[in-house]
């Protein structure tokens, strides 16, 4: 008896996996691009489909069925923190359904923010005179930043800031101290209509 | 007109005779009752562009602030040199008779009113053509980036700001200064509120939360959607520009 219940167990198990490889043959180019969305490369995509295909079969025959078992688990894990995240960004309500807690996940990014941001504060305030106003250009910077590297890129949003660190100085050298930070700002709207144009050729905008 | 019901032609007469004897009963409140005027104005105006066309923008007082400085530029720069009026205690040296004052005005109010709207369609082409969040933050980017360029301009004040022409001194009646920026402003909220009004009664409006609801469908109905945001927002941005006359009139004008 516990044997069949095992073997029921184990075939529902693989079956989400392999749906999921099922999914993913017969749409490889939009899985792709979704993956690439997330800044992973799309050729990943091969290796993932094999795993899900031959790891739930081993599972299901019986052949090293822990350390197949094992290997499904880091795999979901690290899927779970590259694409979860994400997933709420993408589709709250969908990742809702899905069994993932947006609220927590918002709560939590919030929080990270949150902390990342008084650090800086801290890190600002022994380098800088405070007053109450020194919030807005700020904001409006870091937003910059993200659109300049497109949002959740990692890496590029580490360059683009330095590059906005070196146009502020250049546009202070050049122009004068009293334009600097109107060229920050001007830069920021050049920076969206020629991305707004840009995607305007393939007919979409940003969003 | 004729579409206006009686209870609501009763509250609009009742409105207006309040606000025609207002700044003589509350004669101390003429300058708050002018500021009322004229953020309604803004209020009502803003609604048609962030409320009925659902694009929420920070940048309006880019206008505001470019139809400031140009109609005072206008009204020093016609008679006086302009650099040496907005060097520091430069306006003391100069005085305008009554006829260059009002002469001045009216000409800066024109030169105001019109370049303002023409830069909102020039640039509304590039700016509208984005969406939600990315318009929002790109007007507000426009609006401050104005404002700091501005202030670098040596020739409008810079930092300093500029002190907008005082009111001719031979009307010697104090009260008078009061009544008259006071009635102009009136005179503005109701030509913009019949103007707003006129567009919530047109297709117009239709076509702007067609816009506002979903752009995609709306564009797949036949409508010409850019056409349409560059109009809404040009709507609003000249109700902005009049209003600053009146508003820097009583002010000196600061970035």
């Amino acid at each position: 008896m516990s044997n069949l219940v095992d073997l029921i167990a184990r075939l529902l198990i693989s079956a989400l996996f392999l749906i999921s490889a099922y999914n993913k043959i017969f749409s490889i180019d939009g899985t792709m691009s979704w993956m690439e969305g997330f800044g992973i490369p799309g050729m990943l995509l091969y290796p993932t489909i094999v795993l899900e295909i031959i790891l739930p079969l081993f599972i299901i025959v019986g052949y090293k069925a822990q350390l197949s078992a094992g290997l499904l688990a880091i795999f979901c894990i690290a899927t779970a923190f590259i694409f979860h995240i994400s997933t709420t960004a993408q589709n709250a309500r969908a990742a809702k359904i899905l069994g993932v807690d947006t609220e927590k996940v918002y709560a939590a990014t919030f929080g990270i923010n949150a902390a990342l941001c008084g650090i800086a504060g801290a890190l600002i305030a022994i380098t800088l005179t405070l007053h109450p106003y020194v919030g807005l250009p700020y904001t409006v910077r870091s937003f910059m930043i993200v659109i300049v590297a497109g949002l959740g890129n990692l890496p590029a949003v580490a360059l683009s800031g330095m590059g906005l660190g070196v146009f502020e100085e250049f546009a202070d050298y050049i122009l004068g101290t009293e334009f600097r930070i109107g060229a920050v700002f001007l830069l920021l709207v050049f920076i969206l209509v020629y991305r707004r144009f840009k995607l305007a050729k393939k007919r979409e905008y940003l969003k | 007109m004729s579409k206006i019901k009686q209870k609501d032609l009763i509250l609009y007469s009742a409105l207006i005779i309040f606000g025609l004897f207002a700044p003589f009963i509350f004669s101390a409140y003429k300058v708050q009752l002018t500021y009322l005027c004229i953020l309604i104005v803004l209020a009502m105006t803003w609604n048609l562009q962030g409320g009925e066309m659902g694009y929420n923008t920070f940048g309006n007082i880019l206008f505001y602030g470019l139809g400031m400085y140009l109609c005072a530029s206008v009204q020093v720069g016609m008679f006086f040199p302009l650099a040496e009026w907005t060097e520091s205690g430069g306006e003391k040296t100069f005085v305008h008779t009554t006829a260059q004052y009002f002469q001045g005005m009216g000409v800066g109010l024109l030169v105001a009113a019109i370049v303002p709207t023409l830069v909102a369609g020039a640039i509304g082409y590039a700016i509208l053509g984005l969406r939600g969040h990315y318009f929002a933050i790109c007007t507000l980017g426009l609006g401050i980036a104005g404002g700091e360029i501005a202030g670098g301009i040596e020739i409008i004040g810079a930092g300093q700001g500029f002190t907008t022409p005082p009111f001719p001194a031979e009307i010697v009646d104090n009260e008078a200064r009061g009544e008259f920026f006071y009635f102009l402003s009136f005179v503005l909220l109701i030509a913009a509120f019949v103007f707003v009004k006129y567009i919530y009664g047109s297709r117009f409006k239709l076509i702007l939360n067609a816009i506002r609801d979903n752009e995609d469908k709306a564009e797949a109905m036949g409508i010409q959607t850019m056409k349409y945001k560059i109009t809404g927002w040009m709507c609003s941005a000249i109700c902005w520009v009049t209003c600053n006359l009146l508003y820097r009139d009583s002010f000196h004008i600061s970035f």
